[in-house]
């Protein structure tokens, strides 16, 4: 029965079935608020106001011919999106759906989930770099900057409650506002909770940090030779891992999702659309910057700004402590 | 700093308003008076002078004259009744570019523009247009 | 310490709305070389010109550009003019006039557009072009479409504006003006749009000068050069209007020049609304038969100074056209302004001459140099290459 259990738990809920289904959701509510910020449409007509859009990509995608180039090194470069979205949905394991752990929380688990989300991220620049192709070497490298540039904020911004909390189990960080009064744990952070908005973003390779995947320069930087079933595993992997950083900033800085299954599945759907609303306002309000601006503004901007969170929360910690 | 935000008040405006994108074709599509659509044939003012044909850029007019023999016969000292012209126009819609040249030249009025625009076919010859 | 990486652009690409081939050396993401290489768009437009009479020339020659449309038909049907002699109605002026500005307003709004997608603001794209369908409705209600408005014959135009068109017009332009005042705003304060366009792209005066750059890519360089005030031509010499320069040489000056253009110009599509002289719009009696002789006009398209040359010989067909696209002038010196900056500076820079390769292919000279890697093929010789290949490598005989 345990065995069971486990693979229910690995493979439908909070696994590969739900993170697939409910990740195309959150790509819905990105494009149709994307497209209403413009005061266009978005999404119309497939499903209701155009919900299975994502999934018909997808679908779309998985029947299209699957062409390898030539000299690229055919077994590496079909392993690349397996690998990424395998991190990914490992990652997505650990974030703690119901009764605020997930069923294999330990303490630690923020540190590997992180460290899970490097991932991704790595294999894009391997999926570049085996393809060979100025256009994906170029946006390849670009991916390894822009990694250089928003990963010392992001893992400053996603510790600093852990710091908090005086814990690194993600789900006793998410349920520290709700214990002993420490709500005000939820305000005090808001300067981490935008750096880690943003950092974020850019981990997503979205507008303004998108440049290793800009359209109108490198045409798909170290995607543009993937085609048919593996850009749809790697849309797919892009997709959850939004989910899963947008599920990971709500449960760090929003109090997670408490409540028993059906109260913190809807808190979780709720908390991290709300998150990808943020985002998809971000996006829709910024031009793309380029990579040498990037890694000017992350460590002009961002990585004080944690810096300052993190001595605010320490010198909290402090005060509390005498 | 503060400027980086200066297009979010109309971005949060606009998910309040209405989206300004037709739902074409399932809403109308509406277009003004005197739009250029399709050329059609008043077959009745053409006198066969061909000037429509000369001057389409194009090549996409052609204009048929048959002559159809009197129904009458020929009566004794009475003048010979005229065979009538028949004007047909063929009109290759792949070629036209809707310009409105024929009917600007035309010196009978026989030739106006519609407004019809979904014209789209699936072969070539369902856009030849035989007027009469 | 960086090896050059050869990169090819073209001819097709996602940032290219036209095709072109652009070579770049780059090292790392720095450019230290540009080569360009164009008539992926010839159609032959001069050759069918001569074999039509001026009439059908007119839609040819307007179906050379999309955005530009009017442009050519009102630089070719100046020259034929000059060739006829012939007097044109100062409402007919007019009235070209006003199509004139109005195709400059939805020229210059659609570049704005562009350039922001090009920048990956598609925010602003978006927004931009919602408003630019104030000026296409506007058109397609004077002139029966949208784009290729046909609204230009010998002697004159073709219609004419009611005076409920006239009204609707002059209310189209206030929340025009507004919109425009907005992108204004925030064309020159939206930190990461400038970030994109401050500084890149550079083009020295003396540069833009020796380069012979036209339009508005020449007036961000501080070029004083409007072919509307220099060339008297349509109905420019009754109207009141000012010639938008200023020194910021790169990118965010040629914005500000199209801006500040399209604010100008729809100053100047109030003018003449508000002063339309009454009587005919097209002269009474055009000969078909063009006199011998050759006549140049020149006219302020949005993207620059547009030249045609038409010869005639008496007949109804002319003899020679000659079309001089102003992307041809900046097209060499938006090559050189790339040097130096980043690959991601690319789409922009090129971009932001309003770059329209359909008018500037004309033909195109290739040497038969196999020294340096050209060779000239003919078809049968494609074809066979074509038809071995094949059977060699995949087994296909055709």
């Amino acid at each position: 029965m345990n065995a069971l259990k486990v693979a229910l738990y690995l493979l439908v809920f909070p696994g590969f079935a739900f993170q697939s289904i409910f990740s195309t959701w959150l790509e819905w509510l990105d494009r149709k608020l994307y497209a209403r910020m413009q005061n266009r449409r978005g999404p119309l007509y497939t499903g209701w106001s155009g919900m299975m859009q994502p999934v018909a990509d997808i679908i779309k995608l998985l029947a299209k011919e699957d062409i390898t180039p030539s000299h690229a090194d055919k077994k590496a470069f079909a392993f690349m999106p397996v690998l990424s979205l395998a991190a990914v949905i490992t990652a997505g394991l650990y974030i703690p759906v119901w009764h605020l752990s997930s069923f294999n929380s330990f303490e630690g688990d923020i540190v590997v989930v992180a460290y899970l989300l490097t991932i991704p991220s790595f294999s894009l620049f391997l999926a570049g770099w085996f393809s060979v192709s100025p256009y994906s070497l170029l946006g390849g490298t670009r991916v390894l900057t822009q990694l250089f540039a928003y990963e010392v904020p992001f893992f400053l911004a996603l510790l600093t409650p852990a710091v908090m909390s005086g814990s690194w189990r993600i789900a006793r960080i998410a349920a520290y506002p709700w214990t002993g009064g420490h709500w005000w744990v939820m305000p005090v952070q808001i300067i981490a909770f935008g750096v880690a908005l943003l950092t974020l973003q850019a981990k997503l390779e979205r507008v303004p940090f998108d440049i290793p995947e800009a359209e109108t320069e490198v045409v798909g930087g170290p995607l543009t030779e993937y085609s048919g079933k593996k850009l749809a595993l790697f849309r797919l992997q892009k997709d959850i891992l939004m989910y899963v950083g947008s599920a990971l900033v709500a449960c760090v800085f929003l109090g997670g999702f408490k409540g028993g299954l059906l109260l913190g599945t809807l808190q979780l759907v709720l908390k991290t659309s709300f998150v990808v609303g943020l985002l998809s306002v971000v996006r829709a309000a910024c031009a793309r910057i380029r990579i040498d601006q990037i890694v000017s503004f992350s460590w002009k901007w961002l990585a004080p700004a944690s810096l300052v969170q993190l001595l605010i929360v320490l010198l909290i910690k402090a005060k509390g402590a005498m | 700093m503060s400027k980086a935000a200066v297009l979010v008040p109309e971005l949060l405006r606009n998910l309040a308003t209405h989206p300004v994108t037709r739902a074409f074709p399932f809403e109308a599509a509406v277009v003004p008076k005197g739009f250029r659509g399709t050329p059609r044939f008043r077959s009745e003012n053409c006198i066969g002078c061909k000037v429509c044909m000369r001057d389409c850029p194009s090549d996409a007019i052609h204009i048929d004259v048959t002559v159809i023999p009197p129904t009458e016969p020929a009566v004794e000292g009475q003048p010979a009744p005229k065979p009538k012209k028949k004007m047909t126009m063929t009109l290759y819609l792949d070629r036209c570019v809707h310009c409105e040249r024929c009917a600007e030249v035309c010196p009978k009025d026989s030739i106006y523009l519609d407004e019809e625009f979904a014209m789209a076919a699936f072969s070539r010859e369902a856009l030849k247009i035989v007027m009469e | 310490m960086a090896e050059t990486i050869h990169l090819p652009i073209g001819p097709q690409h996602p940032f290219l709305k036209e095709p072109a081939k652009f070579d770049f050396d780059i090292q790392g993401e720095e450019i230290v070389g540009a080569r360009m290489n164009i008539g992926y768009n010839h159609r032959g437009l001069e050759k069918l010109c001569e074999e039509r009479n001026y009439y059908q020339c007119l839609y040819i020659l307007e179906r050379i550009c999309g955005i530009c449309s009017h442009s050519h038909t009102t630089a070719f049907c100046q020259a034929t003019e000059k060739l006829l002699g012939l007097e044109i109605p100062k409402r007919g002026l007019y009235l070209r006039t006003l199509v004139c500005e109005l195709e400059r307003l939805h020229s210059h709004l659609l570049w704005l557009g562009v350039a922001a997608h090009e920048v990956g603001f598609d925010s602003l794209f978006m927004l931009v072009w919602r408003d630019r369908e104030l000026v296409m409705d506007a058109l397609e209600a004077i002139s029966g479409n949208r784009v290729n408005y046909a609204f230009n014959t010998i002697g004159g135009v073709r219609r004419d504006l009611s005076e409920e068109q006239r009204t609707k017009l002059l209310e189209m332009l206030k929340p025009l003006i507004e919109r425009t005042g907005f992108y204004a705003n925030i064309g020159t304060n939206e930190p990461s749009f400038l970030a994109r366009i401050r500084g890149v792209g550079k083009l020295p005066k003396q540069r833009a000068i020796d380069m012979c750059t036209v339009g508005p890519f020449a007036r961000a360089s501080g070029v004083d050069r409007d072919a509307r005030r220099d060339v008297p031509h349509a109905a420019y010499p009754y109207l009141d209007f000012k010639v938008i320069t200023n020194e910021e040489c790169d990118i965010y000056g040629r914005v500000l020049v199209r801006v500040l253009e399209i604010l100008e110009s729809c100053k100047m599509v109030k003018q003449m609304l508000e002063t339309l002289p009454e009587g005919e719009f097209v002269a009474p009696k055009v000969m078909r038969r063009v006199p011998a002789g050759a006549a140049v006009s020149y006219y302020e398209a949005p993207r620059g100074e547009d030249i045609h040359y038409v010869r005639g010989n008496g007949t109804e067909k002319p003899e020679r056209v000659k079309v001089r696209a102003p992307t041809m002038a900046n097209l060499e010196a938006a090559c050189e302004s790339v040097v130096g900056s980043f690959v991601a500076d690319i789409p922009i820079a090129i971009a932001s001459i309003d770059p329209c390769f359909s008018c500037t292919d004309r033909t195109s000279v290739v040497l038969n140099d196999r020294r340096r890697g050209r060779r000239v093929t003919t078809w049968g010789e494609l074809r066979t290459y074509g038809i071995d290949w094949y059977r060699r490598n995949r087994g296909i005989h055709f």
